[in-house]
């Protein structure tokens, strides 16, 4: 690895760590680690345009200027989180059971071969080479954001794709990625990032889930889940759609932990990531109008304007990249081809709910119950909640079930009003997202707390029968 | 329980730490080795990530750049380097409709479909190593091409626009459709298959 592409990943993770170790919506520095390198692939693909805005040129030197400044700004954030950190950095917090090695053994397994695909190819996907990565290339040869893509190249053709225009998270990434390999070595295509932020999520959401679940259960559902070939094959083929679920899924993860904890902080750094979900993937803030009237319906006991002010904030906060991409960077300060026709509604011919039931069951036949994109995943998921609901008649974690219903439900009105949306490629790739949420409501469920219980209890018997003994 | 029997009792409790440790570990390998051998994970390890490992023994020798994207783009290649070697930033190459191809040399370019040919895969390529036009510009604009892809005897040339063969190959290619694209190689199939 070179020094500029060590120093990127550093400065990245570093701008995430400040914001998040203020934030606090995490008590293991497992799921600290892992949450501030996403909050840092976030936060930093908004730096081209500030330098595009600053009219310096997209360089190697002003990029990393400005993520050196953004990396000491979000340090001093750390001013008085020293008790947190002690804690969250205690040494028992990073201890690994020696009966968690053989599934850490599998995923490295999986891993490295994804992070050798991932580095050595070229971007490969049509829909990346003609979207995010031609802006990326082009922008970086040219050292602008607006390249001969926008002011030459798509206004002469006629057949152009909408990847180009449709949200910057990828093609940012790709740009930081590319100025620190510049050109050469075993990361010249700029896609390391993916790797990176695979092993940050992966580490967070073993995190989380071992902290609620025994780690013997939470590495059987991680494994489970692992065992995804659609879901691995984007972990090295550069899309919108892996980055998009991993935001969406950290930020439903973390709101959950509002709802129990009612952190403030904590919904601040779920709208954090909801809002970087909307930056990567700009169809996301449909499906944050879910997490808006959960957060409503669970404030409003308490107080009735509070609920309507979190749920406002949460949306308004979402809003703000999706504005800022369509509206003032793609209209305002590039000038779209006049063939350009993005997020175009369609017309229904027919009778409506026909159509809408014939699109949920192409769904559910071609997607969902597919065993060669997810293999036993999707089954698993079905068999553990039916278990769950057979012994357990409990509304633990009901909130998850109803994002991944709301979920499955508005992608089918999006396939069915949305011009270019449709069930082979926009649902499939955008079930990660469910199937993620799957695994986490999983995790929630009666039936695996229980079984934790019971593992625990037994450990702390059979260890206190010995001190007993002696 | 047969674990918490008398003799298990005299275990100093750091060793009595590490059996349960080594019962856990028992019961994870145990999980792996079950969820590894149902027949779906079974037959995606040793198809796909098998073949992901042997093709990293291939290719994890070549590490230069250049090569690479060879192997990445090994279906585009060919032809961008054709026009790359022949043709001047001042050309312009005249994208042939893709209809044309499919129809006309559709052997050749099935298992894609013609991606290639799409203009901003050329222009990702080709960036601005020669002028790019496709088949809804202006006549006048048309004019210009210097160059563009032919078939004949269902093998794709890089055809350089002469006087005498400007109006022939205007005349072919205005007979397709230059809006459509086939996306994926099943769409090209079946456009293939259809009449003429």
């Amino acid at each position: 690895m070179t020094l500029s592409v060590a120093y990127l990943i550093v400065t990245q993770f570093l701008i995430g760590f400040g914001v998040l170790a203020r934030l606090r919506p995490v008590t293991k520095g497992l799921s600290l680690l892992g949450l501030s390198m996403l909050a840092g692939l976030g936060i930093s693909s908004v730096l081209p345009f500030v330098l595009q805005f600053a009219h310096a040129p997209i360089a190697r030197f002003p990029m990393f200027i400005g993520l050196g400044l953004l990396a000491a700004l979000s340090l001093l954030l750390l001013r008085g989180q020293f008790t947190y950190l002690r804690d969250v950095f205690a040494r028992k917090q990073f201890m690994v059971h020696l009966y968690e090695l053989p599934f850490l053994g599998f995923w490295a397994y999986l891993l490295f071969i994804s992070a050798w695909k991932c580095a050595w190819y070229p971007n490969l996907p049509f829909d990346t080479i003609v979207g995010p990565d031609l802006i990326a290339t082009f922008a970086v040869r040219e050292r602008t954001l607006i390249s001969s893509v926008f002011t030459a190249h798509l206004p002469s053709v006629s057949v152009f794709s909408n990847q180009p225009f449709y949200a910057p998270f990828t093609a940012m990434q790709q740009i930081l990625y590319l100025l620190a390999a510049g050109g050469i070595g075993t990361f010249a295509f700029g896609k390391l990032w993916l790797t990176v932020m695979v092993l940050a999520f992966g580490l967070f959401f073993y995190a989380d889930m071992r902290e609620r679940i025994h780690p013997l259960l939470a590495g059987l559902l991680v494994t489970m889940l692992a065992c995804s070939p659609e879901l691995f094959a984007y972990t090295f083929l550069v899309q919108t759609d892996w980055a998009n679920a991993a935001f969406f899924v950290v930020g439903v993860m973390l709101l959950q932990r509002y709802f129990d904890d009612s952190q403030r902080s904590t919904l601040l750094a779920a709208t954090l990531f909801f809002a970087f979900a909307c930056w990567i993937r700009t169809e996301t803030i449909l499906f944050v109008f879910i997490g808006s009237a959960l957060l409503f319906a669970k404030s409003l006991r308490s107080s009735p304007g509070k609920a309507v002010l979190k749920a406002s904030m949460l949306t308004v906060a979402c809003l703000l990249p999706f504005i800022f991409w369509n509206y003032i960077f793609l209209r305002g300060y590039v000038v779209l081809p006049a063939s350009t026709h993005l997020g175009t509604l369609q017309t229904v011919s027919g009778n409506y709910f026909t159509n809408l039931f014939t699109i949920y069951g192409k769904m559910t036949d071609t997607v969902l119950l597919h065993d060669t994109y997810w293999n036993y995943s999707v089954w698993a998921f079905l068999a553990f909640t039916t278990l769950n609901f057979s012994f357990f008649r409990s509304k633990q974690g009901l909130p998850i079930l109803i994002w991944i219903l709301g979920i499955y439900g508005l992608f089918g009105l999006l396939i069915m009003h949305i011009e270019g949306a449709n069930v082979p490629f926009t649902f499939r790739r955008g079930f990660f997202k469910i199937l993620f949420l799957m695994y986490f409501y999983l995790g929630y469920t009666t039936l695996f707390q229980r079984i934790t219980n019971w593992l625990f209890q037994w450990e702390e018997k059979t260890l206190s029968q010995a001190s007993i003994n002696l | 329980m047969s674990i918490l029997s008398e003799r298990f009792l005299t275990i100093p409790p750091r060793r009595r730490y590490w059996y349960v440790q080594l019962m856990y570990l028992i019961v994870s390998c145990t999980l792996v080795s079950i969820v590894l051998w149902l027949p779906l994970n079974r037959e995606w390890l040793s198809d796909s990530i098998s073949r992901f490992y042997s093709q990293r023994e291939r290719l994890d020798q070549k590490t230069d750049v250049a090569e690479r994207r060879q192997e990445g783009y090994v279906q585009a290649y060919p032809y961008i380097d054709l026009i790359r070697q022949r043709c001047q930033p001042n050309d312009y190459f005249l994208i042939p409709p893709q209809r044309y191809l499919i129809r006309n040399a559709y052997k050749l370019g099935r298992s894609t479909g013609y991606n290639w040919l799409y203009p901003s895969v050329l222009y990702y390529h080709l960036g601005k190593s020669v002028q790019l036009l496709d088949m809804t510009a202006s006549d006048s604009l048309l004019q210009r091409a210097t160059h563009t892809f032919w078939v004949f005897e269902n093998k794709i040339f890089l055809l350089t626009f002469k006087e005498h063969n400007r109006p022939l190959v205007m005349g072919e290619f205005k007979k397709y459709d230059p809006h459509f694209f086939a996306y994926t190689p099943e769409q090209a199939r079946t456009y293939y298959k259809s009449k003429p």
